[in-house]
């Protein structure tokens, strides 16, 4: 039943580095087709499941948050049995810092870490609260601590996610961002037991926040490194998500995405493996697609499953000028 | 558009196939779409004649990446296009090239993915080294790990060869379940079955 491997993927780079031979990898992929959970690659994809640690397994890679949880589970259990026996127990700090890029994952691991810990019975509800710098930080002193608070009382029995949380620590000394931290701190130990916080960004400033804030890395045992998907993990991305639609791209489109996502990847830092860039792309070259097929004669099947180079280029055109938009605004 | 995925041991005669094919089905010149391991994409045009020069030889591991060809058939009324794949060949152990082995990974990948899989045989080496040393585990596992992708079907190649008819009888006593067509793809003797059967898959 029980796989060494936590994905294909892990199959693949263990017979490309050599520790496996073909005829085991072989054997390792009948195993792990013959338990569904490992089937899907996208782990953008949140398929609603009543158990957490399925969901956990149908991401691609993300061995550290895997085994991060192994070792939660049994910490916890083992906790619960001293209790029991009348012995110590430990109380679990959880709250966590998740470092990475943008697409790569971390809200979705965020959600799903909020039901594992509920089946856990480390946290009582299990829900997420998305929060980002607007919704903790007021306009007049004393407003910031009042609006944090009540995000924190949202979130009791669950998780406080805060988004580009170095963003609290922006505006210098006497911005109310400082309140924020200072309140986010108290109520820390206020629900000690009831709550864990994520503080999520990228990863450099991420790290230069809690260099500047050497009280809060303290607080935060655990750190989550999210890598950026290769580029054949995003080509792969991009053909399942078509597959699963019934849609192919011609050789011609291929090699449009490709070099895009190569280009993209090799000129804007943030969207190197952003895997949620993909998806909007295809997306949106389906949308073009659609557009196109109206405006032209008969229809057929393959006509109606194929997506063209012009396809593509039209879906990215606009991306390109979104994230011009975006550039030209955050310079302001 | 379907994919059909070739997959072998080394120096079976997978990309002798796929170009044989090719010419079979009337194709002079071929767009080979040839994929890397580090999943780069690039495309280049050959000659038949060229390309069979440049990617067909007697020594294992020449093939290292995925190359394919969009091919056509008739089906019912009209025409369909798929993608013929080539693909590295599989063998068992630990290969001391890097290269080999990430190849060797890529081609299991597309194994899973795939809908349609051609296993090819050599079966005028089986013929001379016998049941034992000619089918492999390796073909064993290949074999049963193929058949729950999809359409599975073996090619029993170079059947010009001498000792190739043996070689066929202990590959149809190996593989009972599965259908398995005798060719060549040096006279191309054969192709007219696969041809059938292909159109019939995708
Ligand atoms: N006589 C004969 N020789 C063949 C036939 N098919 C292939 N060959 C020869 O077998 C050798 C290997 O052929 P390839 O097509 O390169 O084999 P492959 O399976 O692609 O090998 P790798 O790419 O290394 O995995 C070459 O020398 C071919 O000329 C055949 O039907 N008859
Ligand atoms: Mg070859």
């Amino acid at each position: 039943m029980g796989s060494k491997f936590s994905s294909t993927r892990e199959i693949y780079q263990e017979l490309a580095k050599g520790n496996i031979t073909a005829v085991e990898a072989i054997h390792a992929l009948k195993v792990m087709q013959s338990s569904p959970a490992n089937v899907a690659v996208d782990r953008l994809e949140s398929v609603p499941s009543d158990n957490a640690k399925e969901e956990l397994a149908k991401l691609i890679g993300l061995k550290n948050v895997k085994n991060l949880v192994r070792e939660i589970e049994a910490f916890a259990k083992i906790q619960r049995v001293r209790q029991q026996l009348g012995l110590k127990s430990e109380s679990l700090v959880l709250h966590m810092i998740f470092k990475g890029n943008p697409g790569t994952g971390k809200t979705t691991v965020a959600r799903i870490f909020g039901q594992l810990f509920k089946e856990l019975e480390v946290l009582n509800k299990g829900h997420v609260v998305e929060v980002e710098r607007a919704d903790l930080v007021g306009e007049y002193i004393g407003h910031t601590a009042q609006r944090t608070r009540e995000q924190v009382k949202k979130a009791v029995g669950g998780i406080l996610f805060i988004d580009e949380a170095y963003s609290l620590a922006r505006g210098g000394e006497k911005d109310f961002g400082k309140e924020a931290i200072d309140t986010l701190v108290k109520a820390m130990e206020d629900h000690k037991d009831e709550i864990i916080l994520i503080l999520a960004g990228y990863r450099r400033e991420m790290e230069q926040f809690l260099r500047i804030n050497p009280g809060l890395s303290s607080r935060f045992p655990i750190i989550l490194d999210f890598p950026d998907y290769s580029l054949s993990e995003l080509i792969q991305i991009a053909e399942l998500m078509l597959s699963q639609r019934e849609y192919s791209l011609t050789s011609s489109a291929q090699n449009c995405l490709f070099s895009l996502l190569k280009n993209l990847g090799d000129n804007y830092d943030e969207n190197r493996g952003n895997a949620r860039l993909v998806r909007n792309i295809i997306e949106r070259a389906i949308r073009q697609q659609a557009v196109r097929l109206v405006a032209s004669g008969p229809l057929n099947r393959e006509k109606l499953q194929v997506i063209t180079e012009g396809d593509i280029k039209a879906a990215t055109e606009e991306t390109s000028a979104q994230m011009f938009n975006r550039w030209q605004a955050e310079r302001r | 558009m379907h994919k059909c995925l070739i997959v072998g041991k080394p120096n079976v005669g997978k990309t002798a196939f796929l170009l044989s094919f090719s010419r079979y089905l009337g194709l002079a010149q071929v767009e080979l779409r040839v994929r890397t391991s580090d999943g780069s994409i690039h495309a280049k045009r050959r000659s038949i004649d060229c390309a069979y020069t440049e990617l067909v030889g007697p020594v294992p591991h020449i093939t290292q990446e995925l190359q394919s060809v969009v091919l056509e058939l008739p089906v019912g009324k009209g025409r369909r296009s798929f993608e013929l794949v080539d693909s590295s060949g599989i063998m068992d152990g630990i290969h001391a090239s890097p290269v080999v082995r990430a190849a060797m990974a890529q081609t299991l990948e597309a194994v899973t993915a795939a809908k349609v899989i051609i296993h090819i045989l050599d079966a005028a080496a089986i013929g001379l080294l016998g049941l034992s040393e000619g089918v492999g585990v390796i073909d064993r596992d290949l074999a049963e790990y193929a058949q729950q992708q999809g359409e599975y079907f073996l090619l029993a190649n170079k059947m010009d060869l001498a000792g190739a008819q043996r070689g066929l009888q202990i590959i149809t006593k190996a593989f009972t379940q599965v259908q398995t067509f005798p060719v060549s793809a040096l006279t191309m003797e054969g192709f007219k079955e696969v041809k059938r059967h292909v159109a019939r898959v995708i």
